[in-house]
């Protein structure tokens, strides 16, 4: 299943703010931690990732620094600021108002028709 | 472990794609560094999962995503460089590949300019006694040199490049008539 490019965009800040939320890191390992998130279902253009931290970074919802990694390459690596958990409390929210009203709609549907896989087939 | 061969070419490769990156305005050499580290990181990991240096590298690249569209969104969010690609010409950013080769020209040509100005000396001609003729035909030693530069910059058609010439066999006759 591919997930429309739209919806990879609109969850990608929530999806940055939660992974630093969780500790420091950098491009590559938020990158795969998305794809394990993900069971590999989001697919990021790796290079999307970047301009999304430094616009993260510009409104100050997270933090660089460079480090010289044990690869002994220098490496950027972001941390989230207090001012980025407000924005990822207020992400939470909305994302759970949506899910919360498509939920809501799922039910209704599933008492009338048979589940997702009968209305829409693979591919339509 | 990975062939030295490869490791060679890997290096070789990625200096290529850091310096197709590097062209790119949008793009600061300090991002470039970031995404290089993550191309790195990337080729290391699918090497150790069995690939050659040259198939990891392409995968990585490939899974960086096309540069037109990173550049596009670099762009967008650092829109203050954008300045740049609403000055320089589309065409001049993609002649961006010329500029090795621009300053290897300009200094050929340069070099002509000062053999051309040496040149009066073998026929008599002492800078200090004869001042007045350098002044004078100052703009004939430099000029010729200095509009070759320009038609092989721009890359005038063979017409302008005829009329250009008669310019200067009259000017040449010119100055056989002052000598």
């Amino acid at each position: 299943m591919e997930i429309n490019k739209d919806l990879i965009a609109a969850s990608s800040t929530p999806m940055v703010l939660a992974i630093l939320a969780q500790g420091d890191s950098y491009g590559y390992a938020i990158i795969q931690r998305v794809r394990e998130l993900s069971g590999g279902r989001l697919e990021w253009t790796d290079g999307m990732l970047y301009p999304v931290l430094h616009r993260l970074e510009r409104l100050g919802h997270v933090e660089a620094r460079w480090e010289v990694a044990d690869s002994g390459r220098r490496r950027k690596y972001y941390r989230i600021t207090s001012r980025g958990r407000d924005q990822l409390d207020h992400e939470r929210r909305q994302w759970q108002a949506v899910d919360g009203a498509l939920r809501g709609i799922w039910q209704a549907l599933s008492v009338l028709v048979p589940p997702p896989a009968g209305i829409m087939p693979e591919g339509a | 472990m990975p062939n030295p061969d490869h490791a060679i070419s890997l290096e070789e490769q990625i200096d290529q794609w850091r310096s197709y990156l590097r062209r790119r305005q949008a793009i600061h050499s300090v991002d470039v560094a970031e995404l290089e580290d993550h191309l790195r990181e990337q080729v290391t990991k699918l090497m150790s999962a069995g690939l050659a240096a040259d198939e990891a590298f392409l995968v990585a690249v490939k899974r960086m995503g096309e540069l037109d569209a990173l550049s596009r969104e670099f762009a967008r969010e650092h829109s203050e460089r954008l300045w740049k690609q609403l000055v320089v010409s589309a065409d001049a950013v993609e002649r961006g590949a010329w500029g090795g080769t621009d300053a290897l020209i300009a200094v050929c040509f340069s070099v002509g300019a000062a053999i051309a100005i040496k040149a009066p000396a073998l026929f008599g001609m002492d800078w200090d006694r004869d001042a007045g003729y350098y002044v004078r035909n100052l703009s004939l030693f430099v000029l010729p040199l200095l509009t070759g530069y320009f038609l092989w910059k721009r890359r005038l058609d063979t017409r302008t490049i005829s009329w250009l010439a008669a310019g200067f066999v009259a000017l040449r006759n010119r100055l056989q008539l002052e000598l």
